[in-house]
Order: C-alpha cells, then sequence, then structure tokens
C-alpha cells in the first residue's frame, strides 16, 4: 500500500497533476473567498473540463477546487462576518471578534495551519484507513443520524452567550425555519402557499449571509457617524509556539471529528465545524475567550471542515456513496470519466485511487503556503475605510444569496433574515443557534421519520444499537455537565 | 426611554414568533399522518413549535418583570453615554431605517435595470448614508467595485449576475 | 469632436439596420441564435451530464451553440416552470423529466407533460429491485413469497415519497399484493448506504445507481423493472421474465414550452438526433451507466402518456395508505 502510496506521488509530480492540484488550490481558495460562490459550484463548473485531460490531472484539479474552496470561506468570513461557503459559519464566530481586535492577519494564519493539518489528518486517515471507517460508516443508521442531530442541537447551549432561554428560543426558530418545503417522509409541499420557489424550502446560505454579514452591515451603517476607536494594526502574521501548543489538540480532536462527519453520508462541512466547535469550547482551558476572539474557536472549526473534505471521499471511493454535497458532484464527473467508484477501484484502478490520495495530502500543503502568503493580502482589506467596506457587504451579500440558485427570490429571503439577525443582536438574542436549527433541522426530521418506519414504531430501537447508545451517553454527558456548570457559576456569582 | 422602547421591540419579536408558529399549526392542520402513526409533515412543527412558544413566554415575562430593574437603569445611561445624546440616538434608528428602505430599493432596482446598473446607483447613496462623501472618492469607489464584480463574477468565472425581469 | 459626432451618427444609423436583418433572417431560417437548454437541477448530476455532453456537439448539427443552464430548485419545478413560461420559438428547450407524468397530481408540480412541447426522448433506466448478497432471497418470486407471508415487514427505501422509485415498490406491492414498508430517503446514494448497513431490506432505485454495489459482490438485483434486460448486467433477468408484470422505467427527453411550431420541432428533432449519435455522447452516457433510448416525437408522446396512464393506479394505491 505505501508502494502505492509512492507511486501515486512520484505521477503526481511527474506529470501535468501536480500544477493542475495547484490551480484547484487557488481557484477553490478564490472562489470560496466570494460569497455565494462554493466549492460544489465551481466544481461542477469545471467538470466538463476534465474531460479533455487525463483522469488523475482531472480529479487532481477537482481535488484542490474542493479543499481550497471550503478554506477559502473562511478568509471572508474572519474579515467581513460574511461567510463564503456555509462551512465557514462556524469560523466567524470568533474569527470576525479577532479580526476587529487587529488581529485579522493572524486569524488567517490560524485558519490557514488548522486547515492544512486537519486536511492532512484527514487526508492521511483517507489514504490508510479508508475501508475499515467505511465499514463504520455504513453501520451508521437512521438512529444514528437522529442522535447525532441531537448531539448537534446540544451546541446550542455552547453559543447561546449569556441566556440559555434566549439560545434555545433561537434554536427552535432555525429549526422551525427548517420545515418549509416538501416533507421528507410524507412529501407534503409544506408552508409553500403555492411557491415554486419554497417547494424545496429555504436555502441555508442565503440566511447564513443575512443574519450574520447583512445584519452587521446595518449595524455599521447605524454607527458610521461614532468615532470608531482606531484600528490596531498588527501586521505580524505568525504564531508563537506557546498558540500553537494550545491550538493543536483542538486540531488533531476536529480533525477526527470532521473526517467521521464526512464519512458517514449525508451530513456535511457545515455540521462538521460546529460539532468542532462546540467539543473545543467545552474541552478548552478557556472557554470564556469563545465568542470574543478566541484562536481555539477559530483553529477547530476549519480543521474540523477540511477535514470532513477528505472523510467525505471515503465513502466515496469505497463504497461509491458520496459523502456529502460536493463530492456527490465529484462523483458524477469521475463517473463521466469512465471510473466507477466504489470497492472495484481499489482492485481495478488502484494507481488513480493512490494518486488521488496522494493529491489530497498535497493539497494541505498547497494551502498553507498560499494561505500564510495571502495572509497578508487579505488583511489588507480591512485597511480599506470602515464605511467602503460596510457598504460592499451589502452587495456582496446580495450576490451571495442570488448565485446559489440564481433566485431574486432568495436576495428578499436574506434581507429578512438580515433584519432579523439586526434585531436580534439590538436585543442581545444570540444568532448561532437559529443556524444550528436550520442546519440540524432536516437531518433529525428526516432521520426520526426514517427510524420509526423502520423499527415499526418502536422508539427502543434507540437502546438496541451499539452506537447510538453511545451517542445517548454523549448527549447525556454533555446536558449534565453544563447543568452543573450553570449551577457552578450562579455560586460564584453569589 | 430607550429600555422602554427596547421593552417593546422585545416582547413584539417573541409575541411575532408566537404568532408565526400558531399560523404554522393552523396551515398544517390538514397535512395528514401516516396511517396509523404520529408520523407526517405536522408533527415536526408541531413539536418545535410548542416547545419554541414556552421559550417565548419565559422571555416576555422575563422581559416584563425586569422592566424597572436598577440594572437596567445603568444599561441606560450606558447606552445615553455611548450615543451621546437623544439627537444621536435617533440619528442612529433613522440610518437603520434608511438603510433597510435603500436595500429595498436596491431590489426593486435589480428587477428593473439588472445588477450593473442598480449598483451603481446604489453604492454611492449607501456610501453617503455611510459619511463617506467626497465625490471624487466615491466615484472611484464605485467604479473600481462594480468593476471588480462584473469582471470577477461574469467574466473570468462566468457566474450570471442578477438581470432585468420586469421588461 | 467633430469626427467623433460623424461616428456617433453613423452607428446610430447602421445598427439598427444590422439588427432589422437579423430580425428577417430568422423569420426565415430556424435556428438563427443560440438555443438554451435548461437543466432542472444542479450541475454534476446526471441529467446534467446528459445535457451537456448533448450540447458539445450542438453548433455541429444545428448550426447554433446551445447553451447548457441550470436551474435548480424545487425537485426540478423551478427550471421546468422557467421553461413553461418562456416563449414557444423552439430558443428555450429543457430536459424534461419522468415527474411530469406524476408530481401534479400530487400537488407538487403545478404543471405536467401537457404543458410542455415533448421533442424526443433521450434516456431510459430501469428500476432495480436490489438486496443485500447475503438476504435470504435469489428471485423475485421468493422475494414476494416472503413478503407475501409476512405484509410490511419488508423495508424497502426509495429517493423520496411519490417519487418515481417509490412508486415502483408501489406497482410491485399492487401487481403481487404484497405489502412493504416504504423509508424515503435524501436521494438514492444514501438508501443504498443503508442497505449496506442492514438498516433496510431493499432498493427499488434504478440499476445504474446500484451497479458499483453488484458489481463488488456487496449487492444482488432479484429483477429489473425494465422492458428489457440491461445491458450492464445481461444475467439478470427482468421482472416481466420472472412471471410478474412490472414496469418501471425513469426517462429523461427533451421539450420546450406548448405551442413551438411543428416544423421547428421536426428541425429540432432532426439535429438532436444526429447529436445522439455522436460517439462522444455515446461514450459519456455509457460511462455515467445510463441507457440511451431514442424515441422520435409520436413514440415520446405515447410514453408520456402511457406512463402517466399505467402509474394512475399505483398512485391511487398511495393515497389510500396516506
Amino acid at each position: 500500500m505505501i508502494t502505492y502510496l509512492f507511486n501515486g506521488f512520484e505521477f503526481l509530480f511527474t506529470t501535468m497533476a501536480a500544477p493542475a492540484l495547484f490551480g484547484g488550490v487557488v481557484l477553490g481558495i478564490i472562489l470560496g473567498v466570494l460569497p455565494g460562490l462554493t466549492a460544489t459550484m465551481g466544481i461542477a463548473l469545471l467538470i466538463p473540463l476534465t474531460y479533455y485531460v487525463s483522469p488523475s490531472v482531472g480529479l487532481s484539479m477537482l481535488i484542490g477546487i474542493f479543499a481550497g474552496g471550503i478554506y477559502g470561506g473562511s478568509v471572508s468570513a474572519i474579515l467581513l462576518k460574511t461567510p463564503g461557503t456555509p462551512a465557514a459559519g462556524a469560523t466567524l464566530l470568533d474569527g470576525y471578534p479577532m479580526a476587529q481586535n487587529g488581529y485579522a492577519g493572524k486569524a488567517i494564519a490560524i485558519a490557514t495551519i488548522a486547515s492544512a493539518i486537519g486536511g492532512l489528518i484527514g487526508a492521511l486517515i483517507l489514504s490508510f484507513l479508508a475501508p475499515q471507517i467505511a465499514k463504520i460508516a455504513v453501520r451508521f443508521g437512521p438512529p444514528e443520524y437522529v442522535l447525532l442531530g441531537i448531539y448537534g442541537l446540544t451546541m446550542i447551549s455552547y453559543v447561546s452567550g449569556k441566556s440559555l432561554v434566549k439560545g434555545l428560543f433561537a434554536g427552535c426558530i432555525g429549526l422551525l425555519i427548517s420545515t418549509f418545503g416538501i416533507d421528507p417522509i410524507t412529501s407534503v409541499p409544506r408552508f409553500t402557499f403555492g411557491t415554486l420557489n419554497l417547494l424545496t424550502g429555504f436555502e441555508l446560505l442565503p440566511i447564513l449571509i443575512g443574519i450574520f454579514a447583512m445584519s452587521q452591515a446595518i449595524e455599521g451603517v447605524r454607527d458610521s457617524r461614532e468615532v470608531t476607536p482606531p484600528q490596531i494594526k498588527l501586521t505580524r502574521v505568525g504564531i508563537s509556539v506557546k498558540e500553537f501548543l494550545r491550538i493543536l489538540p483542538h486540531i488533531v480532536k476536529s480533525a477526527f471529528i470532521g473526517t467521521f462527519v464526512g464519512a458517514v453520508p449525508g451530513t456535511g462541512t457545515d455540521i462538521a465545524a460546529f460539532l468542532s466547535y462546540g467539543e473545543a469550547k467545552r474541552s478548552s482551558k478557556h472557554p470564556e475567550e469563545f465568542g470574543n476572539g478566541s484562536i481555539e474557536g477559530v483553529a477547530a472549526p476549519e480543521a474540523g471542515n477540511n477535514a470532513c473534505v477528505n472523510g467525505a471521499m471515503i465513502p466515496m471511493f469505497t463504497l461509491g456513496i458520496p459523502g456529502e454535497a460536493a463530492t456527490a458532484v465529484i462523483l458524477g464527473g469521475l463517473m463521466v470519466l469512465g471510473l466507477q467508484p466504489g470497492p472495484l477501484l481499489f482492485t481495478d484502478k488502484p494507481e488513480i485511487i493512490y494518486t488521488v490520495f496522494a493529491s489530497t495530502i498535497t493539497s494541505n500543503i498547497f494551502m498553507i503556503v498560499l494561505g500564510l502568503l495571502g495572509a497578508r493580502f487579505f488583511a489588507k482589506v480591512l485597511s480599506l475605510p470602515k464605511s467602503v467596506i460596510v457598504s460592499f457587504i451589502f452587495v456582496f451579500s446580495v450576490l451571495g444569496a442570488y448565485s446559489m440558485r440564481n433566485s431574486m427570490f432568495d436576495i428578499i429571503i436574506m434581507m429578512t433574515a438580515g433584519l432579523l439577525g439586526y434585531i436580534f443582536s439590538v436585543l442581545d438574542y444570540p444568532v448561532p443557534p437559529v443556524l444550528l436549527g436550520v442546519i440540524l433541522g432536516p437531518l433529525v426530521e428526516s432521520n426520526l421519520g426514517r427510524t420509526l418506519l423502520v423499527s415499526d414504531g418502536n422508539l427502543m430501537i434507540f437502546f438496541k444499537r451499539p452506537i447510538s447508545i453511545f451517542f445517548i451517553l454523549i448527549i447525556l454527558s454533555t446536558i449534565v455537565s453544563n447543568i452543573y456548570k450553570h449551577y457552578k457559576s450562579k455560586r460564584v456569582l453569589q | 426611554m430607550i429600555t422602554n422602547r427596547k421593552t417593546a421591540l422585545e416582547i413584539g419579536v417573541n409575541v411575532l414568533f408566537i404568532t408565526i408558529a400558531i399560523g404554522m399549526f393552523i396551515v398544517s392542520a390538514d397535512y395528514k399522518f401516516v396511517r396509523g402513526t404520529l408520523l407526517g409533515a405536522r408533527t415536526f412543527p408541531l413539536l418545535v413549535g410548542s416547545i419554541m412558544m414556552v421559550f417565548a413566554l419565559i422571555n416576555i415575562f422575563k422581559t416584563l418583570g425586569i422592566q424597572s430593574s436598577e440594572e437596567n437603569v445603568e444599561v441606560e445611561q450606558a447606552l445615553k453615554e455611548l450615543t451621546k445624546g437623544k439627537f444621536n440616538n435617533w440619528l442612529r434608528t433613522y440610518r437603520v431605517a434608511a438603510a433597510i428602505g435603500l436595500m429595498v430599493l436596491y431590489y426593486l432596482m435589480m428587477l428593473a435595470v439588472g445588477f450593473i446598473f442598480a449598483t451603481v446607483i446604489f453604492l454611492p447613496a449607501m456610501l453617503y448614508l455611510n459619511e463617506y462623501r467626497k465625490p471624487m472618492k466615491v466615484i472611484v469607489v464605485t467604479i473600481v467595485g462594480v468593476a471588480f464584480l462584473y469582471i470577477s463574477f461574469k467574466v473570468l468565472l462566468g457566474v450570471p449576475l442578477p438581470t432585468a425581469q420586469l421588461f | 469632436m467633430r469626427k467623433i459626432i460623424v461616428l456617433l451618427v453613423v452607428m446610430a444609423m447602421v445598427i439598427p439596420t444590422v439588427f432589422a436583418q437579423g430580425a428577417a433572417e430568422s423569420a426565415e431560417k430556424f435556428p438563427s441564435k443560440p438555443i438554451k437548454l435548461i437543466v432542472p437541477w444542479s450541475a454534476g448530476g446526471g441529467t446534467d451530464a446528459i445535457a451537456r455532453a448533448l450540447a458539445k456537439s450542438g453548433e455541429k448539427h444545428l448550426g447554433v451553440p446551445v447553451v447548457v443552464e441550470n436551474k435548480p430548485g424545487g425537485t426540478g419545478a423551478m427550471g421546468l416552470g422557467e421553461t413553461v413560461k418562456a416563449a414557444a420559438d423552439g430558443y428555450t428547450l429543457a430536459v424534461l423529466p419522468v415527474e411530469l407524468s406524476f408530481l401534479k397530481d400530487q400537488g407538487i408540480y403545478p404543471f405536467d407533460f401537457s404543458n410542455f412541447t415533448r421533442i424526443m426522448n433521450l434516456n431510459t433506466d430501469p428500476s432495480a429491485l436490489t438486496v443485500k448478497t447475503d438476504a435470504p432471497w435469489n428471485t423475485l418470486a421468493e422475494f414476494v413469497d416472503y413478503a407475501r407471508a409476512n405484509p410490511g415487514k419488508i423495508k424497502i427505501g426509495h429517493s423520496g415519497t411519490g417519487m418515481l422509485w417509490h412508486l415502483a415498490a408501489a406497482t410491485l406491492a399492487l401487481e403481487t399484493n404484497t405489502q412493504y414498508t416504504y423509508v424515503p430517503f435524501n436521494g438514492a446514494a444514501d438508501a443504498i448506504a443503508s442497505v449496506l448497513g442492514k438498516n433496510i431490506d431493499a432498493v427499488t432505485v434504478s440499476g445504474a445507481e446500484v451497479s458499483a454495489q453488484v458489481r463488488a459482490g456487496e449487492m444482488k438485483i432479484l429483477a429489473v423493472f425494465g422492458e428489457r434486460r440491461m445491458e450492464i448486467f445481461p444475467d439478470t433477468p427482468t421482472a416481466r421474465e420472472q412471471g410478474f408484470e412490472v414496469v418501471v422505467n425513469t426517462f429523461r427527453g427533451l421539450g420546450g414550452p406548448a405551442g413551438i411550431p411543428e416544423d421547428r420541432v421536426a428541425i429540432l428533432h432532426e439535429g438532436f438526433k444526429k447529436m445522439m449519435e455522436e460517439p462522444e455522447f455515446v461514450k459519456v452516457i455509457g460511462n455515467m451507466g445510463l441507457g440511451i433510448d431514442y424515441r422520435n416525437t409520436t413514440d415520446y408522446y405515447k410514453l408520456t402518456d402511457d406512463t402517466a396512464k399505467t402509474l394512475e393506479p399505483v398512485l391511487a394505491s398511495l393515497l389510500e395508505i396516506k
């Protein structure tokens, strides 16, 4: 196997595959930085181009775009609070405050390092353990998805700020938003009011851009008369060894979480990012810094979502089942090229598989080089006058919402979400729980329905499966430890 | 005064969402269940909506309860200091309303004349609202910005921009 | 300065005449400008691949480029809705999905095939009843016998309630008078994964979608619900061969808004037929494991009408269960 991997590297660097991979990473970063343009879209646009080159070269490019796109989304999230991709929704929680404190370059550097290391760990797991992970991943049935979703919802307690009740209220709003559109079990067009726009419910990205970017921009307009404290300009981009050692354990842990979330079909980078964020906050020695610019809060979700990119390729290559939306597009591309992903690809065309593995590993190295070089340049954006930045965020929000499916309707949704987000921030209601609700609602609802169908309506199914019992224990321990902490902090106050 | 308005807004938001949830209950009343089970298009909205209403009610009672507490007076004082007087505070509200109005106009303009022209008009107006008012700078920023968007989205990446749809 | 004014005046005079000429030409010659081919799904899927592979040789056979435009959303409804509203001049076409045969009855689509001018069929793929390799059944008869003895015990996964693969399972149930529990998934891939993980017993998704698993020996096809055996699995018998009249195919065709003049339909049909015969198109579609199935305009009309008719009782049986 190692020999195969070496051959893969050899092939990568002796053909056009390496330049294609590099180009893919660059293009992916650009797509990711621009709001509304996602890695999935970039891959879909470029697949026709891959018809003309050899499969390994084409695939390397697609993998580069995928990795670069997920990473690039964090840059605009950190600088402008405008997530380039849904996966960056968790990164902005701490990345944006960091940038506002003058550490924009550093935040990008941390995101880069975490993305690359997380991605690298994911790529190594993909290269060496793919068949074994895939075996566990298919054991993940509807009950496990329900519990994974509920576990994700317990993260609300970590992103709620001061008031848990307000956080839960916001989370429920998110869940309600997610119920619009065709119901997953009975296919009733729910709350669509006869418009085709709502048939599949609300798109995630317009809501995400609205509640974070647009609401932020409205605040910017409101405060434009006030004397703002002069922006502290720190040009240093690097991080110290001490800081690196502080984030490293979180990166490693998040990488494992991300890889696994990617490996189970039907979940994506956004879920991986939030689970990683929550776990980092839970286990951090400085949980109070989270939300105000914690370096762990930037590192964890970035490591998680880039590991997820690689994790998502595990079921794609081993089973022929995509682990995530973008991999579904890559899968289609592979088939067009005449490669049928699945168990047979390993025996039939190992050279292609291992070239791909070599490029996933290499893409992370390209990413770290490009990211660290670019960090200084990206951070320059913030030296523009604040009023100009704010004005452009409005335009970017509109474009980002529109580009997802070329729909004017989504612009209205984005604006409404923006207004809601603004009112929430005025009233000191937390916004991230809304997002968690929107992301996790469909996962919980559809799989709860499936669970009841599979078990003939018997809820005991949750207690009969090893993985699901494991999840129940995690969820219980999270809730108990939260209540305990809450109780303890109240005692201290008194 | 400020706190009163904030209280009203907070109660308003909670009442709004309670109303939405009740509306969803009513609309979903005729969605059928899978026979013999509790599964159906209604189940999840009903469940989540009810839970949300509980939290909303807690929020409302909390808001009413602490309305006149000392803590809040302090907040009011702090906010007054931050915004430096009544006039500025009025101006802040006005700006928010203006920004939202401008966005709505922007949307309508996109429908009428497409993204590029709408942005050419929208950007200077928004910059003006943002106290960025030197004519030359505004022109340069607008032209450079629109050109950047057009080139990167339309020319280089081939991604469609909103087009005029009314005519 | 004067030169510029003169230039402007000249341009102002010349440009309209050029356009006028173009307009006059288009009245006689069709097609004279690029044809827009709407794909009502996002880029990267099977339908998208077919459309793009077709469009590649558009210029060669129609004389004008065919531009593929993805309009995803609403399980196809957004793109199809735009097509219905477009001018019926033959310049806006769409890849029409099989869902037009039955989603209007379920209140999901506001339109059906009658709102479209149908030009030709491009592809059909049969549903295939597929189970895990170590499942106790080896033929459709054994499967049906087991279902008869244990009503509702077999769990069949499909890619969405009221979608074609669900109707395929329901057709089997109606034909053999058996009962199953249907478990809807968000797409065929998730349903297949659930069979692999032994959470459900079978899937009725398309044969192309399970081919990777079947070739690898992870799953086995009990019966193909097609009119004939699949090219990729020549040894797997159809349901009809096994004595069950279950035929459910998905198909993708080409069409435009209702009312495209007949002569234009003929021109488009001719051109797209040649595009389908391009070796590169055949290769790409073959690689995807999709079946090419050209049918001319008349046959395509018949196919769509027949499908709607055969699925009617199936839908009724499902609504009863609901």
